[in-house]
């Protein structure tokens, strides 16, 4: 009787809720039917088609036209059922939205491993089934924590949810905080499905001060105010005024991925840098040679060879192996980069669609990896960006033309002195008519001097074949050895760099300014040659060992790596050496890293990519003398380095949470000698954070660096101090407002173009040493409208007086100038659960004092002096992302 | 009660729409191409200026034409004044003592505002599934405003930081707009209740009365300092009417309640260019006065350009439309000179709370200027045209107020700005009295030094201009 009266209540509902309208479903005629207004029917339907389905009948409240009245005149005509739009991706999306934001943020600096994170967060690995290399590659997880959760499940334990994992034995706060969102446990949140992200940038940026300097260079003859001559100002006897550099330029780039879960992938990307040729005005074959694409084929549970997994790609990849020594191919440099915390290395075979362009490896690469053992194998193919020997080119009765053609040898083959990654790829022909019109300027010059340009840059020019290979054995788990090496050979050209002497005379336009070829030079002097006095050869080899262990609570990993040159290839210490080896001791709130480095002068690896406190050629006459310089751009050798500079030295870091109001930050001890001058230094960063609130927190930092401590008679001295005081409030709906205040001293010999400008009279006391002294103020903030729109912005303030400041922004590092004022503001926007727009605008007001002395401070006739030059500039950034 | 109350607030709308200014801020580079005016839609220009798809703002209809039958409105009606203030700085660049190329020194810097207005009708009727739709709008299409002055001033007492005495003024007067005046015709048809198609003609009517000034005046000093009668001034006047029409073709696709694609095809126009240009100069030194007047009467082409884009209506616990168009200028058909330039138009609209639209976006346009530069062949100098492309990217903002049902108030701001090279606007051999006094020595340059000559492209101008625009659209719809 019960169950029959159950049933006849259970009719009677839904008798009685059939007749009422479904407002999730409903039409918009069957909405009109209700007794509301045309307006009020109509906002009804756009708000669940365009606003969210309705959760609840009280959702009717929350459109304008719905008044109390009109709810409770339809509250007994209608009802809302169970619906809802979203599926598992965009769930998952949802939950590691902040941690895609925060990959993205931090794009600038981890170059194309972003992708990589990315994917894992979507469709994240079985914890249970992951390697060693696979911990350890995502980001702040330790080789400590990596093996804890290994031992745990040799010992055929299985984990079997977040809480789970939290209690393994030597699993870190850090380590468990960040891997949690890289792994599932049971069931992956997603299954497996087709994948795509689109993304397009559009970017106006201007040249960083190095550049800018390098192409504003004149090219102009030697024998200038010599022998009365006058040569007039011309803006195009310079790269920036041939070029016309002043033009707003965008920066574009179009990117592409598909992958169907973890299995197949594909992905293009192009990317068209200021100054360049718009890919809509690219030949075809340009458009595939610069485009980056890859197809690959990944399975981490191989069906013969069990818990083996396979990767396999073709077309462009990135190849990581141990400490970077021997192979981490990228353009980009980036300083103290350790391998631990969010410094990390993606270790093996990764698809590459970053803007990585010159060290990039196109072709095909193949890796197998089993706990025990693992084989990587890859090829590539590619033509590199290089600087090239040039020499006057002939016309048909033998007179040298002021065209330039490349230096050919005997058998053939072209004389190149560097791989280079140029700050701008100009197009070859476009260089050769510049180069052209320099050669006109410098020939008339005196006969000293280097008259006509002899090293330039040509793009796509040296042919290299690329192979290598990785092995690697762990006997035990957590320990393990590897053996790396790759030979690039060379068909159409010869490296070729001259001694110290020869290289002055090459690289410095006349004996006037030989001088400032100095003792630090002997780096460019070590370049790697195929071709000189003691052998010839058509290739570049580099072998390495690495290994790594775990003992309790501390990892110990090092990588040792030998470019052949004139030893023999298997036997240890008798080629130019690289080495590094640390130790990373981490407790639950502690943790402390040990690092040793060491680079010969003449290690030349360029696919190299490890720890150091400078990049390569630093302080040379490529970085200082750019004025001297046969070809101003070679100092984009400098510039776009990735390489370390030859360092010797001990690089302490750690990070203590010692209870819940004080963190001790990143901090770190650098003692480091450069080998190519032997100037020592000592780099001191501590940062204190004190939050004695959730909402508040301060943060106190210290940077002192001091250049040739052993010598204080040195010109090469300086010490440097820099403390910052921030506070930082976190505020309701996860906004932020920090103040940051920074304060800074430079004490050094002194600088006359700081200190006294070049006009009469001005420089007649003797000039002890000097201090300088400048501070940067700036106020952050970030507003969340609502889940779909946020707000982040800057304004900054500084006074350099000499010292050049830095400051974060948003993706990247900002260096500025002498004195100035900075305002940013970025509008993130959630268009749809697929769709993001990100418009940043900037206006940076700076000014710089631009006159430099250079060979002697004596006044000249009929000067004209300009103190200081404003600059302004309005930089503007779109981005546009698809994911589904 | 309520029509007074109605009645206030169209008075008080009208109101705010007489005291805003419009602004344009126009480059005085461009006096060939003239500067082209964006969408006169205060909602679209504050998305960037996207709308190739767009049914919410009569204006759309100017975008693209078969817009005007995707509204579904019986009538409708827009007024849109936009301010525009322009600055204009002109640099010369600095060597050191080495001769190496420093930087730019602003040398002259103007700001200036303009206003234009603009307005639009329409009405539409259903016939069964069908929409058929007709519409008049006048616009300003391109504007010639322009202003500059520059003083020409020497060195002396620079040393002793004392103002230096000012040579001469030279000025430049621009004013003309080329106006179009159109009318369009639209048909659409539900085809089933996802997919709307729609369809639409554009003609217009275009004309243009144009005034281009540039003089150079003495200042008194230099008069009294080298005597009246010997230095000449300089008039030059360039005046010219446009004639013509303009053709324009529109598709709007509606599918589903989210997607919508649009596309337009804009004809290329040729205009009958007629016009004077006068060349004045008072007489000096062996030269009688000149007074050069030369009538021409020449085609005047705007390129076709064909314009594809999207508008995107996702759920969003905040409303929101997502516009993207891309435009293809064709301006090879004017001539090898030029080559075809690619637009972009990007604009998002959230509707944050009670209806408020915040609305950004983005633009980036290509255009071309005209520069002359000459070459010796031979030993003779040949006259050269060079064109130039110049990039302007905007950003743009703006929010909008219902006044009244059917009433909508739309505000857009934008700023906008570039970069470029050119040629300097009055070159530095006319301010050589030694050619009018016939002296060996300066009488107004107190350093000998100086080499009066002019700069060509080897150190010309870097122009940095930027551009801020406030628009206001009131808009009726019925």
């Amino acid at each position: 009787m019960k169950k029959f009266l159950l049933m006849l209540f259970a009719l009677f509902c839904i008798g009685l809720f059939a007749e009422r309208l479904d407002l999730n479903t409903a039409t918009l005629q069957e909405i009109k039917q209700l007794p509301v207004s045309e307006l009020q029917a109509r906002d009804i339907y756009n708000y669940r088609e365009y606003v969210s389905f309705f959760e609840s009948l009280f959702d009717l409240r929350k459109i304008p036209s719905i008044d109390q009245m009109t709810l409770l005149r339809i509250k007994p005509l209608v009802l809302v059922s169970l619906y809802r739009e979203e599926d598992e991706v965009s769930i998952r999306r949802a939950e590691i939205q902040d941690l895609l934001e925060r990959l993205d943020s931090n794009e600038g600096g981890s170059e194309g491993m972003s992708d990589v994170w990315e994917d894992y967060l979507m469709t994240p690995q079985n914890v249970n089934q992951m390697h060693f290399d696979d911990f350890v590659s995502l980001p702040n997880v330790s080789p400590v924590d990596a093996v804890a959760l290994l031992k745990r499940i040799a010992q055929g334990d299985t984990i079997a949810d977040m809480r789970d994992m939290r209690n393994t034995v030597g699993l870190s706060y850090y380590g468990n905080t960040n891997l949690r969102s890289y792994v599932y446990y049971k069931e992956p949140p997603v299954k497996n499905r087709l994948f795509i992200d689109a993304n397009l940038q559009y970017y106006t940026r201007y040249f960083e001060e190095g550049s800018r300097d390098m192409f504003r260079e004149p090219i102009l003859r030697s024998d200038y105010g010599v022998s009365g001559v006058v040569i007039p100002h011309d803006k195009r006897k310079s790269y920036w005024g041939y070029f016309n550099l002043d033009k707003l330029d965008p920066d574009m780039m179009v990117k592409l991925r598909a992958r169907y879960g973890n299995h197949f992938k594909i992905g293009m990307m192009n990317y068209k840098a200021k100054g360049e040729t718009a890919l809509i005005d690219q030949p075809s074959e340009d458009i595939i040679a610069d485009t980056k694409m890859y197809a690959g084929y990944e399975n981490n549970q191989l069906p013969i060879i069990k818990n083996t997994t396979l990767k396999a790609y073709v077309g462009d990849y990135r190849a990581t192996f141990g400490e970077g020594l021997v192979m981490e191919n990228t353009d980009y440099y980036s300083a103290r980069k350790t391998g631990y915390g969010f410094s990390k290395r993606i270790l093996g075979i990764t698809p590459d669609l970053s803007r990585t362009q010159e060290y990039g490896l196109r072709g095909g690469a193949v890796e197998i990896k089993n706990p025990r053992w693992g084989f990587t194998a890859f090829g590539s193919a590619t033509k590199k960006d290089a600087v090239v020997y040039m020499q006057r080119e002939l016309d048909s009765l033998g007179v040298a033309t002021d065209y330039l053609t490349p230096v050919v040898d005997a058998d053939g083959k072209y004389h190149v002195l560097s791989y280079v990654t140029p700050s701008v790829r100009f197009d070859n022909d476009d260089l050769r008519e510049a180069e052209a019109q320099f050669n006109n300027e410098l020939r008339q010059g005196g006969a000293y001097a280097m008259p006509y340009i002899n090293l330039t840059t040509r793009k796509d020019f040296l042919e290299e074949k690329l192979w290598g290979t990785h092995l690697q054995a762990s006997p035990i788990i957590g320990t393990k050895l590897g053996f790396t090496t790759y030979t690039a050979l060379y068909d159409n050209a010869h490296f070729v760099v001259g001694d110290w002497n020869t290289l002055q005379t090459q690289l410095i336009r006349d004996s006037y300014y030989y001088k400032v070829f100095k003792l630090l030079d002997s780096e460019l002097a070590g370049m790697y040659s195929t071709k000189n006095a003691a052998y010839t050869r058509n290739y570049r080899r580099v072998l390495g060992f690495d290994a790594s262990t775990v003992l309790g609570n501390t990892s110990v990993q090092g990588e040792y790596a030998e470019l052949s040159v004139d030893g023999d290839d298997l036997k240890l210490g008798d080629d130019p050496k690289a080495y590094l080896i640390s130790a990373y001791t981490q407790y639950e709130n502690l943790n402390f890293l040990t690092l040793f480095r060491h680079t010969d002068i003449d290690f030349d690896n360029p696919y190299s990519n490890s720890f150091s406190e400078h990049e390569k050629f630093t302080d040379t006459s490529l970085d200082k003398y750019i004025y001297a310089l046969t070809n101003p751009t070679l100092s984009d050798i400098y510039q776009n380095s990735s390489q370390a500079q030859p360092e010797h030295g001990i690089y302490f870091e750690t990070r203590y949470k010692f209870n819940n109001y004080f963190t001790v930050g990143r901090s770190y001890l650098d003692l480091w000698e450069r080998l190519t001058d032997g100037r020592r230094s000592a780099r001191f960063q501590s940062e204190l954070e004190f939050r004695p609130l959730f909402q508040v927190s301060m943060r106190l930092r210290y940077k002192n660096q001091i250049n040739r401590y052993d010598d204080l008679a040195d010109r090469g001295v300086s010490k440097t101090n820099e403390y910052t005081m921030s506070l930082r409030t976190f505020l309701s709906a996860r906004d932020f407002l920090e103040f940051e205040y920074r304060y800074n001293t430079v004490w050094s010999p002194p600088y006359t173009s700081l200190t006294n400008p070049a006009e009469e009279g001005n420089n007649s006391m003797a000039a002890a040493m000097m201090l300088m002294t400048g501070d940067y103020i700036g106020v952050n903030y970030t507003h969340n409208f609502n889940p779909s729109l946020k707000l982040t912005g800057s304004f900054v303030y500084w006074y350099g007086h000499g010292i050049s400041h830095w400051d974060w922004e948003d993706m990247e590092i900002d260096f500025m100038g002498e004195k100035g004022a900075k305002t940013w503001v970025a509008l993130h926007s959630r268009v749809s659960q697929n769709l993001y727009v990100t418009l940043k605008y900037r206006n940076k007001s700076y000014q710089s004092k631009e006159l430099r002395i250079r060979q002697y401070n004596e006044a000249i006739a009929a000067e004209n002096y300009f103190e200081r030059v404003l600059h302004n500039e309005n930089t503007i950034r779109l981005t546009l992302d698809y994911r589904f | 009660m309520t029509s007074n109350k109605s009645m206030k607030t169209l008075v008080l709308s009208c109101l705010l729409l007489s005291l805003s200014f419009s602004l344009a801020a126009w480059s005085i580079t461009d006096t060939y191409f003239g500067n082209r005016i964006s969408s006169p839609d205060a909602r679209s220009f504050a998305m960037g200026g996207s709308g190739t798809y767009s049914r919410l703002r009569p204006f759309a209809i100017t975008t693209n034409p078969a817009n005007l039958t995707l509204m579904d409105k019986m009538l409708a009606a827009q007024g849109t004044l936009n301010l525009t203030r322009a600055q204009e700085d002109r640099a010369v660049p600095l060597y050191n003592s080495f001769d190496a190329y420093l930087d730019d020194a602003v040398i002259a810097s103007n700001t200036n505002t303009y206003d234009d207005y603009a307005g639009v009708a329409l009405g539409t009727y259903p016939i069964s599934n069908m929409r058929l739709g007709l519409g008049a709008y006048y616009k300003p299409l391109i504007s010639f405003d322009g202003d500059y002055t520059e003083q020409i001033r020497n060195n002396r007492g620079t040393d002793n930081d004392s103002y230096p005495e000012m040579v001469a003024i030279n000025s430049i007067e621009n004013t003309g707009l080329l106006n179009q005046a159109g009318g369009i015709g639209s048909f659409g048809i539900q085809l089933n209740p996802k997919l709307n198609l729609n369809l639409g003609v554009d003609f217009s009517m275009l004309s243009g009365d144009i005034k281009q000034m540039k003089s150079i005046r003495w200042s008194q000093w230099a008069i009294d300092t080298v005597g009246a009668g010997v230095l000449p001034d300089s008039t030059y006047t360039n005046s010219f009417t446009l004639d013509g029409n303009q053709l324009k073709a529109g598709l709007a696709l509606q599918v589903g309640s989210r997607l919508g694609f649009g596309a337009s095809y804009t004809m290329k126009s040729s205009l009958d260019r007629s016009g004077t240009s006068r060349a004045q100069k008072d007489a000096y030194l062996g030269h009688a006065v000149a007074d050069e007047l030369v009538n021409y009467d020449d085609e005047y082409i705007l390129p076709s350009e064909i314009r594809l884009g999207f508008s995107y209506q996702p759920r969003n616990v905040v409303r929101t439309w997502f516009n993207l168009d891309v435009e293809r200028v064709q301006w090879t058909e004017l001539s090898d000179m030029y080559e075809d330039t690619y637009n972009l138009y990007v604009g998002v609209e959230h509707q944050i709370e009670n209806r408020i639209a915040f609305r950004f976006g983005f633009q980036a346009v290509n255009s071309w200027r005209l520069e002359t530069a000459s070459q010796t062949v031979n030993n003779v100098v040949v006259p050269l045209l060079w064109a130039k492309k110049t990039l302007t990217p905007m950003i743009t903002a703006g929010s909008s107020v219902n006044l009244m049902e059917g009433l909508t108030l739309d505000l857009g701001f934008g700023f906008a700005w570039r970069e470029y090279e050119s040629l300097d606007n009055f070159r530095d051999s006319y301010y050589n009295d030694k050619l009018y006094t016939g002296s060996s020595t300066y009488a107004l340059w107190p350093n000998s030094y100086i080499v009066l000559k002019d700069r060509g492209w080897d150190n010309p101008d870097k122009i940095s201009e930027n551009y801020v625009t406030v628009m206001t659209g009131l808009s009726f719809a019925w």
